[in-house]
């Protein structure tokens, strides 16, 4: 019997036992619900330094690991692409702007030639070639049905209608064959075409005594 | 820093736990799984375990185991009288690894299993640092009633 209560009485020790070990007394929750209200000194400021000092230690060492294992980043990609667009960009420059450069080539100017201005009141002196002049004579055109009066009248000044033998100017200078020079530029004169009626010349419509007189002859 | 302070001796100790801490969490976010739980009791977890490096560190737990075990008698008045700075030094000046036991056991809710396999001691190592704390704290509560 004693050895049965004593068998049970270390039973319960060993219950009660359990439980003390297991589960949490009242004043053990009184302690925890007064450290949970406890106020917290202000530390933040120097706990986030500190931390932020091995974020940057930590950033440190990682850096010369990635420089030795070089993986295909997101960096990798656009460098390459860029690199792809200036080269890109450059060939079709070059290929298709090709005429760009043809035409930043300066264009050869033609080269003017100026032709002397005429001077008409300058005092400037422009001094020229001395033209080559040729000197032809050629007779006076005659035609076949022309009637020349100075071949009759040799002498006689040259009439024309209506005007009197008295002639105001000393310039009449009779040259049966004038002397014509012909210049560089020389042009030859334009015959115009003979209109009227054959046999009739010009000196016929000339009036003189002898021939439109009212007087019998 | 509420529960790095209980781990802690001092505030400065508190402290260092805490920026480890943190550091440990911004080093392995990319690990926090929503399903497994909410963030602040991840975050809880990482510094209890922090607190618990800190105290491995400098102190050895030895193996001792319990055989037998008193139930404390402490006035629940007497706590209620007290501020929490003076309990929080009455817990304080426990042995490391018996406050160590305490704090995760009666105000973290560990269970003498998971505390032996973080403080890497037997249960009856921690059964035998609980009871030795509360003998501690009654003793020391009570002297504060006299």
């Amino acid at each position: 019997m004693a050895f049965e209560r004593s068998k049970k009485n270390s039973s319960t020790k060993n219950k009660r036992y359990k439980n003390l070990v297991n589960t949490t007394t009242p004043y053990e929750n009184l302690i925890a619900a007064k450290l949970d209200q406890m106020p917290v000194p202000d530390m933040a400021d120097s706990i986030w330094n500190s931390i932020e000092m091995q974020l940057d230690a930590d950033a440190v060492d990682e850096a010369p690991d990635k420089k030795t294992t070089p993986k295909n980043t997101g960096k990798g990609w656009y460098g390459f692409m860029g690199a792809m667009v200036v080269a890109t960009s450059l060939w079709w420059y070059y290929h298709d702007g090709g005429e760009v450069p043809q035409q930043t080539t300066p264009i050869k100017t033609i080269p003017v030639i100026e032709k002397p201005a005429i001077v008409t009141d300058s005092q400037t002196i422009i001094h020229h070639k001395p033209a080559e002049k040729k000197i032809l004579i050629v007779p006076a055109a005659t035609q076949k049905d022309s009637f020349s009066l100075n071949n009759l009248l040799p002498g006689a000044p040259l009439v024309d209608s209506g005007a009197t033998q008295d002639m105001d100017s000393s310039f009449l200078q009779t040259d049966k064959n004038p002397v014509r020079v012909f210049d560089s530029v020389y042009t030859f004169p334009i015959r115009k075409k003979y209109r009227g009626v054959k046999g009739i010349t010009q000196d016929d419509y000339k009036l003189s005594v002898n021939q439109d007189s009212i007087q019998k002859k | 820093m509420a529960i790095a302070m209980r781990y802690a001796i001092d505030e400065h100790e508190a402290a260092d736990i805490l920026g480890q801490a943190f550091v440990k969490m911004f080093r392995s976010i990319h690990s926090y799984d929503v399903t497994k739980g909410n963030f602040h009791g991840w975050l809880k977890r990482i510094i209890i375990n922090e607190s618990l490096d800190h105290i491995k560190q400098r102190n050895r737990f030895s193996s001792l185991e319990l055989e037998t075990a008193e139930e404390p008698f402490i006035q629940n008045s007497i706590i209620e009288k007290t501020d929490a700075a003076a309990i929080l030094q009455l817990v304080r000046t426990l042995p490391r690894a018996t406050h160590a036991v305490f704090v995760l056991y009666a105000i973290d809710g560990y269970t003498h299993k998971e505390i032996a396999a973080q403080l890497n001691i037997s249960e009856g190592t921690s059964k035998w640092h609980l009871s030795e704390a509360r003998k501690i704290l009654q003793q020391k509560i009570n002297a504060i009633k006299t």
